[in-house]
């Protein structure tokens, strides 16, 4: 309970150094994770069309993005 | 390839292939030629890298921060954990379901499968117990190796050449290590070769 307390009063950290740095690192983390599930679902023999579905982007977007990777 | 190699030119190789295992890295690199190498500091040639201040343990923490930049790294661990994210789990989870090293080394696949020579292409193998694959550079670095012994007249190819070798002017990862280090590649080559000349 208490590091529940702990965690978000970090999230909500009045410290906008702190609190960027987490959210860029966050936003990394989800890059990452992301290209690893849409490379997993292309070899699972995912469409875009499916995999920017569940995303919820267009399959265009999704495309764009990961296509060329 | 390893005919010509010494006993101990051989044991940089599997030890190169245990600090790549130690690291989760799915392939063979220069940098991990580089460590093999200082660990075995009686070996010809490696005193200089001692002496320049280049040793196992400095090697393997400079690696750590250079191959760090591309991986999430400490400091992104601590930024995850004010929002109460544990990284090493993340991680861990992740690298159980595609693999270790899958969200360190993130996999450039499809588009360059059919580019053989692109680090990503080695991930296909990253289950495979057994050799690591070498690459491109590494592979380039062990037959300059061999070159480098030629034009010394050595018989055999040793530590003292396999480090020669990775001294690539055309610049590799253990280079880049080198420098980050303090020592530029063509410092250590000469005074390699220096060292090895008062040797004879």
């Amino acid at each position: 309970m208490s590091e529940a307390i702990d965690a978000a009063a970090a999230a909500t950290s009045q410290d906008p150094r702190v609190g960027l740095r987490a959210v860029a690192v966050l936003r990394q983390l989800v890059e990452r994770l992301e290209a690893l599930q849409v490379d997993s679902a292309r070899r699972y023999g995912w469409s875009w069309e499916e995999i920017g579905q569940a995303l919820g982007v267009s399959k265009q977007a999704v495309h764009k993005k990961h296509g060329r990777r | 390839m390893f005919e010509r190699f010494t006993q101990t030119a051989r044991q940089v190789v599997v030890r190169a292939q245990e600090e790549a295992r130690a690291l989760g890295h799915p392939w063979l690199g220069t940098e991990h030629l580089l460590l093999g190498i200082l660990a075995q500091p009686e070996a010809p040639g490696v005193s200089t890298l001692t002496e320049l201040g280049v040793n196992l343990d400095s090697a393997r923490a400079a690696l750590g921060q250079l191959v760090g930049r591309r991986g999430l790294g400490e400091s992104d661990a601590d930024a995850l954990r004010t929002l109460g994210i544990d990284l090493d789990e993340v991680r861990r989870r992740v690298d159980a379901s595609f693999g270790p090293g899958a969200l360190d080394y993130p996999v450039r696949s499809r588009a360059r499968r059919w580019l053989p020579w692109r680090r990503g292409q080695c991930v296909a193998t990253r289950d495979v117990i057994g050799y690591l694959p070498f690459m491109p550079r590494a592979k380039r670095a062990l037959e300059r190796a061999g070159r480098e012994a030629v034009a010394r007249g050595d018989g055999h190819i040793g530590v003292e050449h396999v480090l020669l070798g990775l001294l690539d002017p055309k610049g590799n990862l253990a280079v880049e290590l080198l420098r980050h280090l303090g020592p530029d590649a063509e410092v250590v080559r000469t005074r390699v070769l220096a060292d090895l000349g008062k040797a004879a």
